[in-house]
């Protein structure tokens, strides 16, 4: 009996062991599948857990000299939770009040919402922020953000555009260089704890983890300098001349780099939420107008380009020219008087019209409308800004005698600002066109994305420099400098109704210039949209042209080219 | 001594009696035992069979026998023990070492043990401290980065330009006014080179 009783204790013992064991193997089996097979899975699914959001701030955007155009900031959102209130909304409000401002009773009201998660004030700054984390209110949260500040004001506001992080919403240089300005360099990653405290590892820099994150530094082409007087100087010709709107571009004729690019009205970017996108719009890109007479420089260059004159040239100026159905006469022409047999530099100076249209009409259609394709008319010059248009340029088939004859003294084509200005350009640049660009490229990728393409020999582009200086010689033109030797054109022509079709009774005025004529150095560009009063290139563009071009001989320390002062007075 | 006692006593000579037979016994067995696992041990070493190398019985009825045999004396042993308890077994020589090195083992492992807990305790402390300095230092470089930036606005051109506005540093004079010499009374000269008295109150 006791045998048989023995007996089976020892087999439930032993089945209890059997059970034991295979418990214990098959639990170490499931570890081993845990632990060693799913190890990848787990790994992600642990650090993704303990993995930290890391902050980034967007890069900064300096010009040429270091001076910073565009820093981010930090800012906070503070949040209510109201399933945590431990806290009536009036106490509430009381706590925050100080910190967060405004109306108490309109808080009182947002933080008596009924919705879960309440925004109760949108980028408060970091200090009113730590004084509200300090007051360990567990009903809020406060969320950090990036907000763009634009330290020097409305200063390039058109070049460097405006970003709005919480829309994700950019313009300019800032959504142009997106990419370039989130970029983080190295790969980094947190683990932190629930409290939020980091997990050190081996890996771990403390200077990534102590320093705020940023994204690339973004360097520009524009000089905060000359920005500054080219606006400084269209804002008071704006307020002079009561025009609608102007712009400036200042370039740097060697390597198509952009110095300044002003273009009225202005608005701030900091709060670029209270401007129209009228206002916000960089016309000078987008924008196109008849250029006028400074086109008359294109002419001839393309005239030069085609062997069909050279700079001895004589022309006969009859006053007044019918081309087809169209009667063009000069802006001087009264009473049939004509100017008879002229050379190039008296087309330049008294801006002949019967001139330029007989110059243009020396080349085919066909001709003339590869060389304007050639200095980019008709197609977007590249310039690292974003809607730029392509102006407009017909093709030769649809040309009639009035439309080629028009396009001789800037009428038959339609422009931008940038185009007109990378043309000159070209032949400032001994007859090489550069790509117009803000962006401060390094060696290498200047070579991918600038665009040197050369037009004409540096001979044609010399003669036809030394015909403008002495036509602005020769003139009494306001711009003319003491110093340097200027070779530049004005230009009037009006305005376009805005459906297209036909032109209203305001001008556009603008100067092409560029100097020391010798080494040029600096091309200045202005236009300006429908002023008041006495309305020629002359009158309106002239004068601010000459107030830019002297502050920036001063401030860039241009060296003088003029061997005998010229007499301006 | 009475009757009683003699039979205690006489119960008590038959009991040792039978015990020193019973150990005498086991102690004979348990001697044949070991040389038989002995022999078999040698036996299967030496690659024979058991039975071959058996010393004392060829059959395989004769060990029925001797293990039923066992088996009786055995639960004899245990039904007729008066001592029990526990009694320290002699350890060889081997089993000394193991036990000797398995002590310096749990001593090392429980050292080990004791420097992990210290060190852990000393590194979480360090981590505690450095994500205090992180903390601390993450706050003055956006303070920096924050003043950074109003030092920015402050000296950026539209807001110099502001400035020289208000102040009119600039601004050059429209008319400048041309007065004659103010009639001045008599001046004395003749103590112009003499040094002044210094006086106690310019504090000496």
């Amino acid at each position: 009996m006791d045998k048989d009783k023995y007996r089976d204790f020892d087999k439930r013992i032993g089945c209890l062991q059997f059970c034991f064991l295979a418990f214990i193997v098959s639990f170490l089996i499931y570890l081993f599948l845990l632990q060693i097979f799913d190890i990848r899975h787990y790994k992600e699914r642990a650090k993704t857990q303990r993995a930290s959001k890391i902050f980034v701030l967007r890069g900064e955007i300096l010009d040429r000299n270091g001076f910073k155009l565009a820093v981010d900031e930090t800012s906070f959102d503070v949040y209510a939770h109201r399933k945590y209130y431990d806290y009536p909304p009036e106490v509430l409000a009381d706590k925050l009040h100080p910190f967060i401002g405004g109306d108490k009773n309109a808080l009182i009201q947002k933080l008596s919402s009924t919705d879960s998660v309440i925004l109760v004030k949108k980028s408060i700054p970091r200090k009113s922020a730590e004084s509200i984390r300090a007051l360990r209110l567990r009903e809020i949260s406060l969320e950090v953000k990036n907000k763009r500040a634009y330290p020097q004001g409305s200063l390039a506001s058109h070049v460097l555009g405006y970003y709005n992080s919480d829309a994700d919403v950019a313009a300019g240089i800032e959504y142009i260089a997106k990419g370039y300005l989130e970029y983080i360099d190295k790969n980094i990653t947190h683990e932190k704890t629930p409290n939020g405290d980091l997990i050190y590892n081996l890996s771990t820099n403390p200077e990534d983890v102590t320093a705020p994150i940023k994204g690339k530094t973004l360097t520009l082409t524009i000089d905060s300098a000359v920005q500054h007087i080219c606006e400084k100087y269209l804002y008071s010709s704006m307020q002079k001349t009561h025009a609608i709107r102007g712009a400036v571009i200042v370039m740097d004729p060697n390597n198509g780099e952009i110095l300044a690019m002003a273009v009225y009205p202005y608005y701030n970017p900091n709060q670029y939420q209270k401007y129209s996108l009228l206002e916000m719009k960089n016309w000078a890109l987008t924008d196109v107008y008849p250029p006028g007479s400074t086109f008359k420089i294109i002419t001839v260059a393309s005239a030069f380009i085609n062997g069909k004159i050279n700079k001895d040239t004589q022309i006969l100026d009859t006053g007044k020219i019918k081309i087809g159905w169209w009667e063009i006469q000069n802006h001087d022409y009264v009473n049939g008087k004509a100017p008879g047999l002229i050379d190039l530099v008296y087309l330049f100076q008294h801006s002949s019209n019967v001139a330029s249209v007989k110059v243009a009409q020396k080349m085919d259609d066909q001709e003339f409308y590869d060389t304007l394709e050639m200095f980019n008319f008709g197609q977007k010059t590249g310039v690292d800004l974003p809607a730029e248009s392509a102006g407009i340029l017909p093709k030769p088939k649809n040309w009639d005698a009035a439309t080629h004859g028009s396009m001789g003294y800037g009428y038959g084509a339609s422009v931008t600002a940038i185009q007109m200005a990378a043309a000159v350009s070209a032949i400032a640049n001994g007859g090489e066109w550069v790509t117009p660009h803000v962006i401060k490229y390094d060696k290498k990728e200047a070579e991918e994305k600038i665009i040197r393409r050369r037009i004409m020999t540096p001979e044609m582009s010399k003669d036809l420099t030394d015909i403008l200086v002495e036509s602005i010689d020769r003139s009494k033109s306001i711009a003319r400098m003491k110093d340097f030797r200027l070779a530049a054109k004005t230009g009037t022509s009006r305005r376009p109704k805005d459906n297209g079709v036909g032109y209203t009774n305001k001008m556009y005025t603008s100067m092409v210039g560029y100097l020391p004529a010798s080494d040029p150095k600096i091309l200045i560009y202005i236009v300006i949209d429908s002023a008041m009063g006495d309305v020629w290139g002359s009158t309106v563009a002239a004068p601010i042209f000459k107030d830019i071009a002297t502050e920036l001989a001063k401030i860039m320390n241009l060296t003088p080219d003029r061997k005998v002062p010229l007499d301006i007075n | 001594m009475g009757k009683q006692g003699e039979k205690i006593l006489s119960l008590l000579t038959f009991k040792n009696s039978n015990i020193q037979d019973n150990m005498r016994e086991t102690s004979s067995r348990n001697l044949r035992d070991s040389y038989r696992t002995s022999g078999a041990r040698l036996g299967s070493r030496a690659g024979m069979k058991s039975s071959i190398t058996n010393p004392v019985s060829n059959n395989s009825v004769k060990n029925e026998k001797i293990s039923e045999n066992k088996k009786q004396d055995n639960r004899n042993v245990q039904q007729n023990q008066i001592i029990s308890g526990y009694f320290i077994k002699e350890k060889s020589y081997k089993e000394m070492v193991i036990a000797r090195i398995n002590n310096f083992l749990c001593g090392v492992l429980s050292l080990l043990v004791l420097v992990c807990l210290v060190s852990y305790y000393y590194v979480i402390n360090g981590e505690i401290q450095l994500n205090q300095i992180r903390k601390e230092t993450l706050a003055i470089n956006y303070e920096n980065e924050d003043m950074q930036h109003r030092l920015d606005i402050l000296q950026s051109f539209s807001n110099v330009d502001k400035q020289v506005t208000k102040t009119k540093i600039l601004q050059t004079a429209k008319q400048v006014m041309e007065l004659s010499a103010a009639n001045l009374p008599n001046v004395n000269y003749e103590n112009k080179n003499a040094s002044p008295v210094p006086g106690w109150s310019m504090g000496y």
